[in-house]
């Protein structure tokens, strides 16, 4: 009887040394304890049925011969499989991604100034008049009905924007749809279009009064303003006079006409009528005074100049250099905000992957623990 | 052995020199012959699919299909554990018929001593002599570092040394 030593602490293998005995290569008792315990454990174990064994190496043979996979799997999987081909993957959807922000933003941006440039429906139906304005006037109107307003105005403004020549057309035409949007209209307009030269257009628009600061403001997101020049002049005692004029013959109107009523002879009769006759001609006139007086306290003078820069002629040194500059910015920017997008991106996916494979690692671990 | 060599013969060389040491070691680590049959075809399958992407610096041909084998040992027990009434079949014997008396002492005092590891020592110990695998090869399967791997099977060794395994007798 004897005791076969059992590798120790004492005279323990270590790794390279236990390989080393387990594959024959190290003679002793410890190595041959091992390569004995080594059998023991796997004889432990049945071996696999013969006929599960014959099933198992035709489904293997099968499974070997099967076609590759599609094109595209393929293509997918070398580009899934190499951490380079991911990375260049991920930056151009992330790219992408970036460029359809820029252009959602954009859009939406664009779309805003819109809203703002051209005013809701709803706010021009029912164009409301400022203080300056004077009331609404009509041909029947009576001037001793309508009470006579505080301060009246007329103002008038001269707005200069520069844009490119090119865009000369398309800046008059924002500003005379701007002009329709505010419930006002094109007055006057010239639009001087010069193929490589300067071009130039000048519209006037007549607007509510009310409108003119929203409508000067408007103008400045068509293009650059340059020069913005607004004036005001009082016109309440212009309208206080015609209103005064209007009032006093429409007094004498009621005198001829009760005077009229108690003639006698037909002498006094004819004569009152010639009197009222001429009487309705001044208070026609009066009544076109006042409404004149009033629509220039309602209706302002805008007059907008559009200037367009003088076109390049040609490509210079410089004119590309300034250009590629721009390119590369702009490509600078998407870039960034491509990174900005990528960045948190792929490091959320990496987290997430750690936490899953290092979740289903414990997960598997804990198996063990019964 | 590289990647673009697990070709079909190849690969049939690696099953036939692998598939009963993969079943050895699932059906050891699972008791039963169903799931350790079910664990090795799919071990087999998985590695001959991820064929064309096996990264084989990361290890041999044999040590990827334990380390398959092995996850997919390990799901199956995690399977039973939601699952009581799963593998309720381990009660079947698992060993192979011993020639004489003395090995089935041998055996049986093997699977006693086996039997008194704690579940990760005798996964690493099975993982080892049914996988044949260097402790790199190990550390890499159980996602663990060279030098643990080294600790761990060294524990388990020195617990299979202090069993009465350890001081057999034999004739």
């Amino acid at each position: 009887m004897k005791v076969i030593r059992f590798p120790g602490r004492d005279d323990s293998l270590d790794g390279e040394a236990i390989d080393a005995a387990l594959n024959g290569e190290l003679a002793g008792p410890d190595a041959l304890v091992l390569r004995e315990l080594r059998e023991d454990i796997r004889g432990l174990a049945a071996a696999p049925e013969p006929e599960f064994e014959a099933e198992l190496q035709v489904r293997v043979a099968e499974w070997a011969r099967e076609r590759p996979a599609p094109r595209r799997t393929r293509l997918r999987r070398r580009i899934v499989d190499s951490p380079g081909r991911s990375l260049a993957l991920g930056g151009a959807v992330a790219t992408a991604v970036a460029f359809l922000l820029v252009f959602v933003l954009a859009s939406g941006q664009k779309k805003e100034i819109a809203m703002e440039v051209f005013p809701k429906k709803s706010e021009i139906a029912v164009p409301h008049h400022a203080h300056q304005s004077a009331p609404a006037f009509g041909a029947t109107g009576s001037a001793e009905s309508s009470p006579a307003p505080a301060r009246l105005q007329q103002l008038g403004a001269s707005v200069a924007l520069a844009t490119g020549s090119e865009a000369v057309q398309e800046a008059a035409d924002a500003v005379t749809r701007l002009g329709t949007s505010y419930g006002g209209y094109v007055a006057s307009s010239h639009v001087q279009v010069r193929k490589g030269g300067a071009s130039e257009a000048q519209l006037v628009l007549s607007l509510p009064s009310a409108k003119l600061s929203q409508a000067i403001a408007a103008l400045g997101r068509i293009a650059p303003e340059r020069a913005v020049n607004q004036e005001s002049q009082d016109i309440t005692s212009s309208y206080n006079s015609a209103r005064r004029r209007l009032a006093d013959d429409e007094a004498v109107r009621r005198a001829l006409l009760r005077a009229l009523a108690a003639a006698t002879t037909q002498g006094q009769i004819e004569s009152l009528r010639a009197r009222l006759a001429g009487n309705r001609q001044e208070i026609s006139r009066d009544r076109e005074v006042l409404h004149s007086v009033s629509q220039r306290a309602a209706n302002a003078q805008l007059e907008v100049t559009i200037e367009g820069g003088r076109a390049h002629e040609g490509l210079t040194l410089g004119i590309g250099a300034r250009d590629a500059g721009d390119v590369l910015q702009v490509a600078g920017g998407v870039l960034l905000i491509g990174l900005a997008v990528l960045v948190p991106l792929a490091l959320l996916a990496f987290a997430w992957s750690a936490a899953f494979r290092g979740l289903r690692r414990r997960r598997r671990e804990a198996a063990l623990d019964r | 052995m590289s990647a673009a060599d697990l070709g079909e013969e190849s690969f049939d060389a690696l099953y036939r020199e692998c598939v009963a040491d993969v079943h050895g070691y699932a059906l050891s680590l699972l008791g039963d012959r169903a799931s350790a049959e079910d664990v090795t075809a799919l071990a087999f399958e998985r590695l001959l699919r991820a064929r064309r992407r096996l990264d084989l610096r990361r290890g041999s041909p044999r040590a990827l299909l334990f380390t398959i084998a092995r996850n997919a040992a390990l799901d199956e027990l995690r399977r039973r554990k939601r699952r009581p009434d799963a593998g309720s079949a381990a009660a079947e014997s698992l060993a192979a018929a011993p020639a004489g008396v003395e090995e089935v002492e041998r055996r049986d005092s093997v699977r006693r001593a086996l039997a008194g590891l704690s579940p990760r020592e005798r996964e690493i110990v099975l993982l080892k002599f049914h996988g044949q695998l260097t402790n790199a090869e190990l550390a890499r399967a159980m996602g663990i570092s060279e030098s643990n791997a080294g600790t761990r099977l060294h524990r388990a060794l020195e617990r299979l040394r202090e069993s009465p395994l350890g001081a057999r007798e034999v004739a």
